[in-house]
């Protein structure tokens, strides 16, 4: 086929996508749920706050049992906390400074983590010396921007400055399926809670987020209204839409089903860049924790902000609510 | 890759993508709404705790006999 007549059909089936797309418009989201209460008290309240590291903490993780979560910052130290007494459990130093990604396993026996070095390590936390017995899970040709282990500990997804994500088999380091479509470092994914082990979305520097066939290595959905680098993105917890935090100081929501954007959260006075999203248990808080300090807390439904969040002294860089919705826990610099 | 497999590849993707079901916004919007309120109880950080006891991160009070 000749060049032009690609570029034609390329050109067609692009407006064919808006236009199918567009149809199917046939409602707001917002303006749909104007009649539904609004949130109109938030009481949430600093409860805890997890001292010990030097440097920026870069990623946290919260196990499985709700309690314990692993946290890694930019002097290399990795963390294993008990979130109920505030006490470190485990302090592993790591050979690389920068540890951009961290993840702990299902079981809660293992955390994966990696950052500057290219590579993702898992760690056994039931040994007496976690650091000796690290395990090289895989390598990429740029750094390790995030990682999550897939349903099981025994394999791990991982998203890389490299503008690559891989799936990787824990026991034998092996690569079982590459995803290649973004056209800028990945900074973020997030695995469906849904279509457990099927489906997972990520996003990055090139303003988009991918949704990806986990078997067939396919992108299966693109979404690319942001103006900037998006740097966080978690699914909804019913696993029919994600959210997205990027440095255009927005969040914005995408139905899978519907593909397309169906809510953004921004406001004129919210003006950095959007470092880390998270939902709550029901979806209908977005939590969001952004460059100047504060955690904007939203209402999913309204697109307004219901509460701000300090108790920071620094850029909050990376957030999680707890497996059964009980806390939200923020890191910057040196706590939680 | 050479820019015609580059085309192709684009091709190929957008025709898969094209050939997606969709639904309409309405039902999506409905279906989230529906699994928000059966989850709302369930969701602390919107409904609150029950009770003090109920909340794990509340710092436990106590009264100490001397």
């Amino acid at each position: 086929m000749e060049e032009q007549d690609l570029t034609g059909e390329i050109e067609t089936l692009k407006k064919k996508l808006a236009e199918e797309q567009g149809k199917l418009s046939d409602a707001d989201l917002i303006l749909s749920c104007q009649k539904i209460e609004p949130i109109t008290q938030v009481n949430i309240k600093v409860r805890k706050v997890l001292k010990g590291h030097q440097g920026k903490v870069l990623c946290m993780s919260w196990s499985q049992d709700k309690r314990h979560l692993v946290s890694t910052s930019h002097d290399g130290k990795l963390l294993v906390w008990d979130a109920f007494t505030t006490n470190k459990e485990h302090a592993i130093s790591m050979a690389t400074t920068w540890v951009m990604a961290c993840a702990y396993s299902p079981s809660g026996q293992f955390v994966a983590c990696g950052g500057l070095d290219n590579k993702c390590s898992i760690y056994p936390l039931l040994e007496e010396e976690p650091v000796t017995k690290k395990r090289l899970v895989g390598t990429h040709t740029s750094y390790l921007a995030c990682c999550q282990f897939n349903t099981s500990d025994h394999q791990v997804l991982t998203g890389s400055g490299d503008s690559t994500c891989v799936l990787w088999d824990v026991e034998s380091g092996q690569m079982i399926q590459s995803f290649h479509g973004h056209a800028g470092d990945v900074q973020a994914l997030d695995l469906s809670p849904s279509e457990s082990g099927r489906v997972f979305v990520s996003a990055g520097c090139d303003r988009a987020a991918n949704v990806w066939d986990m078997r067939s290595g396919q992108c299966v959905q693109l979404f690319d209204s942001h103006e900037s680098d998006v740097n966080s993105v978690r699914f909804y917890p019913s696993g029919d839409a994600f959210v997205t935090g990027s440095d255009d100081a927005s969040c914005r929501l995408f139905d899978l089903r519907t593909d397309r954007e169906v809510a953004v959260y921004k406001k004129e006075s919210v003006l950095f860049g959007c470092n880390a999203v998270d939902f709550s248990l029901s979806g209908r808080l977005l939590f969001a924790g952004y460059s100047d300090y504060v955690l904007n807390v939203w209402d999913v439904l309204k697109a307004k902000r219901v509460a701000m969040l300090y108790g920071h002294e620094n850029r909050v860089s990376c957030l999680r609510v707890v497996p059964d919705g009980t806390a939200v826990a923020g890191f910057k610099d040196s706590a939680a | 890759m050479s820019s015609i497999a580059q085309q192709k590849k684009i091709v190929e993707q957008l025709r898969s993508e094209a050939s997606m079901a969709r639904k309409p916004v309405s039902e999506c919007v409905k279906d989230m709404i529906g699994f928000m309120n059966s989850n709302k109880d369930k969701d602390f950080l919107v409904s609150g705790f029950a009770s003090k006891k109920d909340n794990p991160f509340q710092e436990k009070g106590g009264c100490l006999l001397l």
